[in-house]
């Protein structure tokens, strides 16, 4: 919906997912919408180097999140929601879902159709 | 001009490529660590000069003229042999928060004048890294630059109000009230 501004589908992504998870790394990104994991590290890099992202090391991974400082944030977030709301409904209920309690690694998953991502 | 940065202090070393930038018509203006490191004169050491480009457009010009200088390219900064220091250009604008920068000050050296931020606005910019992140470091260089430097406490209470800030705030001019009665 924002390509033709933000020059590309996954940018858009990267940020609908931030905004709706307030983090991220970039392989769960991939896997949330189903990328190929590098192309999601290419726009998070991208996105860093213009100070729109701040990225954290965490051991290996490396987890981003918006940066407050960013001087358009609060413009980049309406822009964002507003595109969101006319997102495909499956597309908005997606990126709302939200799973986070703890979750033992052998129980199996209880939910039908529950195929979100459901790790911590 | 050949740089020589193994005689240059941190502040000429800044002039130098400030005013470089500027013979080519890139206006760059000082802000982030580095200035926190001329306003406390010294007592915090910072090896980032960060300086934010106000030359919409200009990135190819910049490149163009550190190589000339003798940098290279490493990532987002630029090194050089003969200095400890790393050079980056933010992209603009020059803001701190929400808020944009609008006064500059002017430091000359022989090397030329360096653009930088008011230390009013270099406390502004240490306390966003306190309030933002929670970093115990960047209020110690609020503290440090508010203490060495005539500072405008109301204006920065007003951009911590407006930053939704008004708690840490506190924290910060409690502490800073406490510093300046020891000095």
């Amino acid at each position: 919906m924002l390509k033709v501004l933000l020059g590309s589908k996954d940018k858009e992504l990267v940020l609908q997912y931030l905004l709706s998870k307030n983090e991220g790394y970039a392989t769960k990104i991939a896997r949330f919408f189903d990328l190929n994991p590098s192309q999601i590290k290419k726009q998070l890099n991208a996105l860093e180097d213009g100070d729109v992202l701040v990225g954290f090391q965490i051991g290996k991974a490396r987890l981003y999140k918006f940066n407050p400082r960013y001087y358009f944030l609060q413009e980049l977030i309406q822009l964002l929601k507003k595109a969101k709301d006319a997102y495909p409904d499956d597309m908005k209920d997606k990126l709302s879902f939200n799973r986070t309690a703890p979750r033992k690694h052998d129980k199996p998953y209880i939910l039908k159709g529950d195929d979100f991502e459901t790790e911590l | 001009m050949k740089p020589n940065f193994n005689q240059m202090n941190s502040v000429e070393i800044a002039s130098f490529i400030c005013q470089q930038l500027h013979d080519i018509d890139v206006k760059t203006t000082l802000s982030g660590g580095f200035c926190a490191e001329i306003y406390s004169f010294g007592e915090y050491t910072s090896m980032d000069i960060d300086l934010i480009d106000q030359s919409l457009f200009k990135n190819i010009e910049i490149i163009k003229k550190m190589l000339e200088l003798g940098f290279t390219k490493v990532g987002k900064h630029f090194a050089h042999p003969d200095m400890k220091y790393t050079v980056e250009f933010p992209s603009s604008p020059l803001a701190i928060g929400s808020e944009l920068v609008h006064e500059i000050s002017e430091i000359e050296t022989e090397y030329g004048v360096l653009r930088i931020i008011t230390p009013t606005d270099c406390v502004k910019d240490r306390l966003a890294g306190f309030y933002f992140w929670n970093d115990d470091r960047s209020l110690e260089q609020a503290l440090l630059v508010a203490i060495k430097n005539k500072i405008d406490m109301m204006n920065i209470q007003k951009w911590s109000i407006n930053e939704g800030e008004k708690e840490k705030f506190q924290i910060f001019n409690h502490d800073y009230n406490i510093r300046m009665k020891d000095k």
